[in-house]
């Protein structure tokens, strides 16, 4: 330890001093907008804002009468400018198709109908429909669940109880997706890693340095070029197909991008050092020595490395294997460019909704799940690297 | 170490590049060919006429941008080129300036699905299909030979969208144009709409750039592709052997329209008419092959020019694109078509 | 026969890595427009292509002042918290640290969401120094971490020598902690400008059409029609990247040779 981590009242001054700015920072331009999501996925005010009167009334239960509630929902609607008009329709049609217009056609009209349901019911008969009354009950409270139920495809029943509706497990399928595609990715680095990563260690320097230096440069080259090159690779009428045919392998070409195969190669391409470097540091602390002692005993090649070599190299493969899970369980660049609609992962349905439909609350949940699912496997992997590193354990 | 005595130098020139700068007429539009043709035919004449100096820029579509224009008051256009929903679903939250259509030159002369309370339609689209001629000699016809696979065997390309695809599926499965939104108002009828595309779901390839489909056709990759009809043409010009079927095709209509509270609405204002007078729309009509939407405009062209556009003969057994319809039902069809996409 | 399995694993593994890149690359300088082997000829056309289209060209310039902006930023922050944290306890370094690493494990979509709805609402989306901090953001780990990692490497030695003759803490830390860690610096800003000009996902989000990064329009144009053009822009990135190794091995030798001596 360096002598500049004296514990005197000078350093703990100085390291405040330091750390004011970079923590300031950290706060407002990462921290605060970090925060901003999780209050976007339950924040519900554009809405319930629109709805004061209409939520006076909803508190009241049973001793709401029809009258009321119509007279309370147009007078909320009425006193809409039409920016609000707007967006309230907008984000009520989110959850019904078709509700907009009726939003806007009665609150554009709201001064015109007399305050009673009958009134109400004339003027556009579609407000007999229960369905729209218990979309704008659930909207009128300040904090709202309805992006993480859509999320999760649970819904409230009528006795409160949550349900899992038919057809409504998109979200959960495309994480369950997820998962699946990470976990093979997972499993195709370690296996093209664990070579690579035995051969820094233990080849010949002159190779090991030349392997280790493709793996760097591979480390350091963009995400994005790599990608680059299997689209170009895997075209249809690309320079693996053409090779295929022209060995006479295949007679026309084979479908390689825009599916699953597509990505699991480009990923696992693109992941690959992440896999590598962990498992290569911990062969290299495994001693040589060790290996020819098993072999003076009179093991094989084989029985030695199964035997002494792998279970300790194992950490590097649990540590290599838990960094390139975690990493592509966000990928959102490569399986966008490789994949088809049915290849593409949780990150691609977040961009979808931010940059297509501009629902900033589902992004903001779906965003919320991904990351919790990320900070948990964190912990769990944090946890297990220090049990691991513990004295004691290992023996 | 000098690096520290960089890190300033380099901050301070870094930020200042970021300084708001008092600036000129602003357009945005979609980009590449289409918005070459759009400056040779009405962003130069206008400016020159007016003596006004204009700059460019692209937009990606949808509100993000003009809401953001809205909530910080720091409008950066003039003027947008958008599309239907688009534009009404930016109307009615007030992002667009409400025009004043007793002032707009040339209203008389607009098809009537061009005339909106905040956008005046320019531009007409087709959207319909294309084949490879080489591949296909006798080729498909209509709809319900792009949705089968039996007679015209191949992989299909798609936009990866429920727009569009699902009226094209009901008109293969034999609604007229007219009836499609009747139809597809109903869960029967985007039932219909599904189970028609279920039968090329196997083949399918998903399209989300507008050059794609033209790429995928020319190197053979898929059989047929949805496509726009101004791509296809611009490369069948080029010598690609790509054929347009314009047999019930989809038609929609991008709009000029002004943000709310523009700097420059005064001229914005006054571009609408360079916009609508009929010389500046054959000239863009002549540039790219998209239609007018002046009915004066076919008759000054070429017929040759005239053949190619959704205009005219071309577009008497098509569909517009009901903008009230989307707006309504994206959401949740957006949803359905993702389920299916991915199942 | 483990020889055997071994020596056909690696050579497997190791063609997997790199010869995607060794086949693709070399196609920017083929004359035919058509991206397969064999090449038809040697040519700069589409070197040239590149130069001369704006859309390509501005994207290089946005991505330098970038990449440039965001260096000198994530210094900034990764360089005063690193000293400030090796300057505390054990307990509150390992806090800070987690706080300050955390942008690297973080899916950089959730981190790009979060950005696009702050920098909108705050009226910066689109600009430059909406970028630029978001880079610094990205950047700062890596910065906090070789700075760390020099600083803790540090000869305490040296400090007490200075000491004994008299220099004040002040002093000391400017004219013999901060040289010797200036390579944890310099490797830290390499580090930074490396990462914000690769990187596409929160670009994607922040960047107006203005502002666009080299990557952003790479990932535009793979998307659009793939062309020689792209290949040739995927060499330039590549190009940037081995420069950066490269220098980053030289600083690493030069040190290695001036600890020793």
């Amino acid at each position: 330890m360096s002598i500049l981590s004296q514990k005197t009242h000078g350093g703990r001054l100085a390291a405040l001093v330091l750390l004011v700015l970079p923590l300031a920072l950290y706060i407002i331009v990462y921290l605060v907008p970090l925060g901003s999501i999780v209050s976007l996925s339950l924040d519900n005010r554009a809405l319930s804002d629109r709805f004061p009167a209409l939520r006076v009334v909803l508190d009241q239960g049973a001793e709401a009468t029809p009258d009321m509630r119509a007279a309370a929902l147009i007078s909320d609607l009425g006193g809409l400018d039409a920016r609000q008009q707007g967006e309230t329709a907008r984000l009520l049609n989110q959850e019904i198709s078709g509700f907009r217009s009726l939003v806007l056609e009665t609150s554009r009209n709201a001064a015109t109908i007399p305050p009673t349901m009958e009134a109400l019911l004339a003027f556009d008969a579609r407000w007999k429909n229960a369905q729209y009354w218990e979309v704008i009950a659930r909207n009128v409270s300040p904090i709202s669940w309805r992006h993480f139920q859509k999320a999760t495809g649970l819904k409230p029943g009528p006795d409160g109880s949550l349900y899992l509706a038919e057809g409504d497990d998109i979200y959960l399928r495309i994480m369950l997706r997820t998962l699946v595609i990470a976990l093979q990715v997972t499993a195709l680095t370690v296996l093209l890693g664990y070579p690579l990563a035995y051969g820094v260690a233990n080849a010949p320097r002159r190779w090991s340095t030349f392997i280790l230096t493709v793996i760097l440069l591979s480390f350091w080259t963009s995400i994005l070029v790599r990608t680059t090159a299997w689209v170009v690779l895997l075209q249809t009428n690309g320079l693996i197909n053409t090779l295929l045919i022209r060995l006479g392998i295949v007679s026309e070409p084979v479908q390689l991008i825009f599916n699953r195969f597509g990505v699991l190669v480009a990923m696992t391409h693109v992941l690959l050092p992440f896999a590598i470097i962990p498992m290569m540091n911990v062969m290299r602390t495994i001693p040589a020595s060790q290996g020819q002692a098993s072999r003076s005993l009179g093991a094989g090649g084989v029985e030695t490395f199964l035997r002494v070599y792998l279970p300790q190299s194992l950490r590097g493969v649990v540590v290599g294997g838990g960094t390139v899970f975690i990493l592509s369980l966000g990928f959102y660049v490569t399986p966008a460019l490789t994949g088809g609609p049915g290849d593409q992962m949780l990150s691609w349905y977040i961009a979808d909704f931010v940059r297509r439909s501009l629902n900033w609350g589902m992004a903001s949940a779906l965003s919320v799940m991904l990351l919790g699912g990320v900070l948990l496997l964190l912990t769990v992997y944090g946890l297990a690297r220090w049990l691991m590193a513990r004295p004691g354990k290992a023996a | 170490m000098n690096l520290l005595k960089l890190a300033p130098f380099c901050a301070v020139a870094a930020l200042s590049a970021t300084a708001v700068q008092a600036r000129d007429f602003t357009i945005a539009g979609w980009g590449g060919n289409y918005q070459d043709a759009q400056r040779a035919a009405y962003f130069e004449p206008f400016a020159q006429s007016k003596g006004l100096k204009f700059i460019e820029t692209t937009y990606l579509g949808g509100l993000a941008e003009l809401k953001t224009m809205a909530e910080t008051g720091n409008v950066i256009w003039d003027l947008v080129i958008t599309d239907g929903p688009t534009l009404q679903l930016g109307c009615d939250e007030g992002l667009f300036e409400t025009l004043n259509w007793d002032t707009i030159e040339g209203k008389d002369k607009l098809m009537p699905e061009a005339i909106g309370i905040c956008g005046v339609g320019n531009v007409v689209i087709g959207n319909g299909f294309a084949f490879n001629s080489a591949t296909f000699p006798e080729g498909p016809k209509n709809w319900a030979d792009f949705f089968d696979l039996a007679k015209f065997p191949g992989k299909r390309g798609i936009k990866n969208e429920p727009m569009m695809n699902l009226e094209y599926a009901l008109m293969a499965d034999g609604v007229p144009p007219e009836q499609i939104y009747e139809v597809l108002g109903t869960p029967e009828g985007v039932d219909r709409a599904f189970a028609q595309l279920d039968r090329i779901k196997g083949e399918l390839q998903y399209w989300d750039a507008g050059s794609q489909p033209v790429e995928w056709l020319a190197a053979d990759n898929v059989a047929m592709s949805t496509a726009y009809n101004g791509r296809i043409i611009t490369a069948a010009k080029e010598g690609k052997p790509l054929t347009y079927v314009w047999t019930n095709q989809i038609y929609n209509i991008d709009a000029w329209a002004v943000p709310a509270n523009a700097p420059f609405k005064a001229e914005a204002m006054e571009f609408l008419n360079v916009a609508n007078a009929a010389e500046n729309q054959a000239k863009f009509s002549t540039l790219m092959p998209y239609g007018p939407t002046n009915v004066d405009v076919i008759g000054l062209l070429p017929p040759e020019v005239a053949a190619n556009l959704p205009a005219g003969d071309n577009i008497k057994d098509s569909l517009f694109l009901s903008d009230p319809f989307w707006i309504d039902h994206k959401d949740e069809l957006t949803e359905r078509w993702n389920n299916w996409a991915t199942h | 026969m483990s020889r055997t399995i071994y020596w056909g694993s690696l050579v497997l593994s190791l063609s997997f890595l790199a010869l995607p890149l060794l086949l693709v690359l070399p196609l920017a300088f083929n004359t035919s427009s058509f991206l397969i082997y064999p090449m038809e000829g040697f040519t700069f056309r589409w070197f040239a292509e590149v130069f001369g289209q704006a859309t390509w060209t501005s994207a290089i310039m946005n991505s330098i002042r970038v990449a440039l902006g965001a260096m000198v930023l994530a210094v900034l922050i990764g360089g005063l918290a690193a000293t400030g944290a090796i300057l505390t306890g054990r307990v509150a370094q390992v806090l800070l640290s987690a706080l300050f690493v955390s942008p690297l494990v973080i899916p950089s979509i959730v981190v790009a969401v979060a950005f696009a709805y702050a920098f909108g609402r705050a009226g910066l989306s689109g600009s430059y120094l909406s970028l630029m901090l978001a880079h610094a953001i990205l950047g700062a780990p890596l910065v906090f971490l070789s700075v760390l990692t020099s600083l803790r490497g540090l000869d305490p030695a040296l400090d007490q020598a200075a000491a004994s003759m008299g220099a004040s803490r002040l002093h000391r830390f400017r004219h013999v902690t901060l040289p010797l860690a200036a390579p944890g610096f310099l490797a830290g800003a390499l580090f930074a400008f490396i990462t914000s000009f690769d990187e596409v996902v929160v670009a994607l989000f922040l960047a107006a059409p203005e502002s666009t990064t080299l990557p952003i329009a790479l990932f535009a144009g793979l998307r659009d029609r793939l062309q020689p053009t792209i290949v040739v822009v995927a060499l330039m990135l590549s190009l940037v990247s081995l420069a950066f190794l490269l220098v980053l091995g030289w600083m690493q030798k030069r040190t290695a040779t001036s600890r020793q001596t």
